[in-house]
């Protein structure tokens, strides 16, 4: 403590001192820059000044700071490299410096390192650093200078996971929202194009035709309607009316951004103010304006439940999370910067309100993460199992394991609701084992994951080995650990992984979890729910097939039913996700909203199949998904796709056999097949080849002939709904 | 405290060349518009820890009159 104290007070006093130093004072900083204590926020702002001191003057004693090995040093040295123009130097010795920062701080670390990647060769570390900043930053200056400095990256090509247009339009100056936006869309691999709305005018520019933002041709609508903006009074003797007519006003014009644009529509609902001259009472009366905004917000997600394409992000939440109270240019608001340009919510706000738009634009764009791959020793419980045995390690009782068992509830909800959960650690495997199985403090079970993964190989070998198992790409994988050293060796072999920074108190664990909102989604089906038990139950039949004869021996013991259907209504919530996310037996990978596809199950002559499989093991729910417009005497097979849990199972096959039987009833003499290669979908490159397609010549296209399509393997059981109506309600 | 003006300046107008004297008003700096005046307001604010009222906001459109208020506010 008071080495840590005593440095503080060293940097503060050099920081502070004009320049050239004397001989004394560069004795001091030496000694100062040899301490290896853990630097504070403070001090590494401080070396920063001390760094720009010396720059302007003659330092003649550098040798010995460069002879040092400490990170005060290195920040030191390589903030004067960066003054003195060699950056690629500074770079590399800033790599790492990282390492065991958190929030704020770590930021600044990774940012001064992007910055003098920029322009060097490795522009792809440069945009991964940039990244990371914008991920972990909630400074909007911070976030502006990771836009301003992407923007130099983008110049040249870089790689995104997702393109998409995004029109913002609301009843505020929306233009501040943009550079923390760009940022933060930026970080999580989205190729946003933004448009903004004139301030006021988001009904006008939504309802006029041929509207600016109509020619945009945005895939996104982001209604921001200020609470002021919906004018509600003070009271009202007709509570419930006034609700339902701004309800119905926003309802209106969600159907018009789906059916004109066929975009998707982001609402924010009404912050409550905080301010209100009634008080209490503004939410205890029947008419006050507390309680109607309340009951506005609950009517707007139950509009978003009846309608599709819709997400509420709420406002209300954010801002309480974020903290109202009106400490000048502390708080939510800003109300100097509200009264001369609308500007809402205030500047240190609005990264918060854009972290949870963004959180929703990756839910629509399939970019949510689908596990967590969890350590034990140290982050499940305190203390280490195979050393401390069960008596020895913290869980359940006592201030740290109460924590951990903190950590624990929000794990087994966050399994509850589908995102899947994976064990990771180094241990032997009976001892990882043994406190789900045997002591009462824990709170998680060993049911409740869907990969158990414990043994001495490296940590990045193991996500492959989850990811494999499951079945997911790296990047839908966030890794939770309290060693540093292990979470840098993530990030340096799998940078696809998003690896959590955990604070060294596991009293922060859950929020360190929570905050960069990994696992937003627009739903949660059916299939969600059982997500981890099926992953299990795929382990098991794993286990059978390596004791069958043959592949087709195991898939006939696996006594699987196979039932195919046109849509449903009640599926469509399903059928538009697993549209949005399935990245690799994905034969065009064409990402479609519900209206879109609505508009292709009523196209004429289309044909819309949906594949649920149950077997011995449990029911899979609905996995599978194809669409087959009409073109001439042909169905074009335009969207094909299977969840990769039941990939492998020849279903494909029956999936064929009842587009055939369609086609040859409807009349259509050739059924063509495309495939869009992507980065992911390698897996199904051949998959028209094997089922007896031929090619055109033309890249990627495929036709048979209807008279040729084979029937399924014999070892499924087929219940095909297709004759039955196609209809699907309104 | 020009220096430090100029700081904010050249982030808020992304151009690392600009050079503000007391003298460079919104007449002779292209860009500077409203957005950007709110956008200098939050820079300056922070640079510095000040607070500017919403009078202030709306009546300062010369780096010099940044500087006034800067200095009744205790900035040297």
């Amino acid at each position: 403590m008071s080495a840590i104290a005593k440095g503080n007070r060293r940097f503060v006093l050099l920081a502070e001192s004009p320049a050239p130093y004397s001989e004394a004072q560069i004795d001091t900083l030496v000694e100062a820059l040899s301490d290896p204590a853990k630097l504070t926020p403070a001090q590494w702002i401080e070396i920063e000044q001390i760094a720009k001191k010396l720059a302007s003057v003659p330092f003649n004693r550098s040798d010995e700071v460069e002879a040092l090995h400490t990170d005060a040093a290195r920040w030191l040295r390589a903030l004067r490299l960066e003054a003195a123009g060699k950056k690629e130097a500074a770079a590399d010795l800033l790599d790492g410096i990282w390492i065991g920062c958190l929030g704020e701080d770590r930021a600044q670390r990774l940012l001064a390192q992007a910055r003098n990647l920029m322009g060097g060769p490795q522009r792809e570390l440069a945009a991964r650093r940039l990244a990371e900043v914008a991920k972990v930053s909630i400074s909007h200056r911070t976030l502006g200078a990771v836009d301003r400095l992407a923007k130099q990256l983008r110049k040249g090509n870089l790689a995104f996971r997702r393109r998409t247009k995004i029109a913002l339009l609301g009843s505020a100056t929306l233009e501040f929202w943009l550079p923390a936006l760009r940022a933060q869309c930026f970080a999580w691999g989205i190729d946003a194009e933004f448009h903004v709305g004139p301030f006021g005018q988001y009904q006008q520019e939504i309802l006029q035709p041929g509207s600016a933002t109509e020619l945009f041709h945005p895939d996104i609508v982001v209604i921001a309607s200020d609470y002021r903006s919906l004018g509600f009074p003070q009271e009202s003797n007709d509570p419930g009316g006034e609700v339902q007519q701004r309800v119905n006003g926003l309802r209106s014009l969600w159907k018009q951004v789906r059916e004109r644009m066929g975009a998707f529509v982001v609402q924010l609902n009404a912050e409550i103010p905080a301010q209100d001259p009634y008080g209490r009472l503004s939410a205890a009366l029947p008419g006050g304006l507390g309680r109607m905004l309340r009951g506005f917000n609950l009517a707007l997600w139950d509009a978003e439940r009846a309608e599709p394409g819709v997400a509420v992000v709420d406002v209300e939440q954010i801002a309480a999370k974020f903290g109202k109270l009106a400490i000048q240019k502390q708080g939510w608001q800003d109300a100097v910067l509200w009264n001369t340009a609308k500007q809402y919510p205030s500047s240190q706000a609005t990264p918060v309100l854009t972290q949870h738009l963004t959180g929703v634009f990756r839910a629509v764009l399939g970019l949510s993460a689908k596990c967590v791959a969890v350590d034990l020793d140290g982050t499940l419980w305190g203390g280490v199992i195979g050393e401390d045995g069960l008596g020895g390690i913290q869980i359940g009782g006592g201030p740290v394991g109460e924590a951990h068992a903190a950590f624990q509830t929000y794990l087994k909800a966050l399994a509850a609701r589908g995102i899947m959960l994976a064990a990771c650690s180094k241990n032997n495997r009976e001892d990882a084992l043994a406190p789900f199985r045997e002591h009462r403090g824990m709170v998680l079970k060993e049911e409740d994951f869907a990969v158990f993964v414990a043994n001495w190989e490296s940590k990045d070998q193991n996500l492959k080995e989850i990811a494999r198992i499951i079945n997911i790409g790296l990047d839908a994988i966030v890794f939770v650990d309290d060693n540093p050293m292990e979470r840098a060796r993530v990030h340096q072999n799998v940078p696809e992984v998003e690896v959590v920074e955990l604070p060294l108190d596991p009293s922060g664990f859950v929020a360190a979890l929570d905050e960069p909102l990994y696992f937003e989604a627009l739903a949660l089906t059916g299939e969600d729910r059982v997500r981890g038990q099926s992953i299990r139950t795929n382990q098991e039949r794993a286990q059978l097939e390596s004791q069958s004869g043959s592949v087709d021996d195991y898939l006939a013991s696996l006594e699987m039913t196979v039932a195919l259907s046109p849509f449903q209504p009640a599926d469509m919530a399903r059928i538009v996700q697993l549209i949005n996310k399935t990245n690799q037996f994905n034969l065009t990978t064409r990402r479609l909203n519900e209206s879109d596809v609505r508009q292709l199950f009523a196209g004429e002559g289309n044909y819309t199949q949906s594949l649920r499989v149950s077997d011995r093991f449990g029911d899979n729910g609905l996995t599978g998904v194809l669409i087959a417009v009409r073109e001439g005497d042909a169905l074009r097979v335009h969207t094909w796709l299977m969840s990769c849990r039941v990939m492998g199972r020849r279903l494909e096959e029956a999936v064929l056999a009842a587009l055939g039987k369609f086609a040859r009833t409807s009349g259509a003499t050739k059924i063509v097949g495309e495939y869009l290669p992507t980065a992911k979908n390698e897996v199904v490159a051949k998959l028209y080849s094997t089922l007896g397609f031929t090619a055109t010549g033309e890249p990627g296209i495929f036709e048979i002939s209807t008279a040729t399509t084979q029937d399924a393997p014999k070892f499924l059981k087929i219940i095909d709904h297709t004759n039955v109506d196609q209809q699907i309600e309104e | 405290m020009l220096e430090r003006i100029q700081k904010v300046f050249r982030e808020v107008l992304e151009d690392d060349t600009l050079v503000v004297e007391s003298t460079t008003s919104q007449e002779t700096v292209s860009g500077w518009d409203s957005l950007v005046q709110v956008k200098l307001i939050i820079g300056l604010e922070e640079e510095f820890g000040v607070e500017f009222t919403t009078e202030e906001v709306l009546e300062a459109h010369s780096v010099g009159a940044f500087e006034t208020l800067l200095e009744s506010k205790g900035v040297s």
